[in-house]
């Protein structure tokens, strides 16, 4: 990738926050996004916390399964987020509503599976707030 | 929390064909519980989340101008309104839920540019 040879020193070193609006399965949007993140972190960038919303949240599901031959876009997130110990929150009113629970919120609504992968935290959008008071850059995808 | 930085959202979808225009309102009410600075802009069909008399009961879903009125209550004062958008569709302040400051374009372009984050849903 020719971008590399761009890659800023550390003191150039920007924190982002990523707004992840989009859907895994039905629109590009997540991909570019978990592309962006990947480059980010090769360019010494920081990221300051993803952000899933809306139909975005999907992007959480430790319950997709995808044909052999196709990216598993949530499984590609869990890995980039434990390997990079990042901050990761799934907005607690959008993932309900679609299915995307922890064993909490599973066993608060009486559900019988838990479908939120560990690496992403169910959170507010309190902590969208507070993540761009701490950032230099937000990025909206989809 | 340190710095405040400032949130322009724009709302730019009719109220009930999608979830936008809700999420939008809910980082509103968010941005208002931690007085962020933030500018709650209308325009293209976003305008159609502004005006009065909805009932969307009819089609399963909740009022969203009803949820409009209230943001002077949290505080949210900055609010404007395309005026061009309110125009091509065939609206004045009148139709409105709320007062809101109209705005033109340049005055928009200004506003846009000197934010800190631009949310677009």
């Amino acid at each position: 990738m020719t971008f590399l040879a761009n890659t800023p020193k550390a003191s150039g070193a920007l924190r982002y926050t990523l707004l992840i609006n989009a859907a895994p399965q039905s629109s590009q949007g997540a991909k570019t996004a978990l592309r962006f993140a990947e480059s980010l972190l090769q360019m010494g960038h920081n990221i300051e916390r993803l952000f899933f919303y809306g139909d975005g949240v999907l992007n959480a599901s430790s319950l997709s399964v995808m044909p052999q031959d196709e990216i598993n876009i949530p499984a590609a997130w869990h890995a980039l987020i434990e390997a990079n110990g990042l901050s990761s929150v799934v907005c607690v009113s959008s993932a309900i509503r679609r299915g995307i629970v922890d064993t909490a919120e599973a066993q608060r609504h009486e559900l019988y599976a838990a479908s939120c992968y560990t690496s992403s935290e169910i959170g507010g959008l309190g902590q969208l707030i507070e993540a761009l008071s701490n950032s230099d850059r937000m990025l909206s995808f989809g | 929390m340190p710095n405040k930085k400032s949130i322009s959202l724009i709302a730019r979808r009719a109220p009930y064909g999608s979830d936008g225009a809700r999420r939008t309102l809910d980082i509103a009410f968010a941005a208002a519980v931690f007085e962020q600075p933030l500018n709650y802009i209308f325009i293209g069909d976003g305008v159609f989340q502004l005006v009065a008399g909805q009932n969307p009961i009819e089609i399963s879903s909740k009022p969203q101008g009803a949820a409009l009125e209230t943001l002077e209550l949290y505080g949210i004062n900055e609010v404007f309104v395309h005026r061009g958008s309110l125009l091509n569709r065939g609206l004045t302040e009148s139709h409105l839920v709320c007062s809101a400051n109209l705005i033109e374009d340049c005055a928009l372009k200004k506003l846009i540019a000197e934010s800190t984050y631009v949310i677009n849903l």
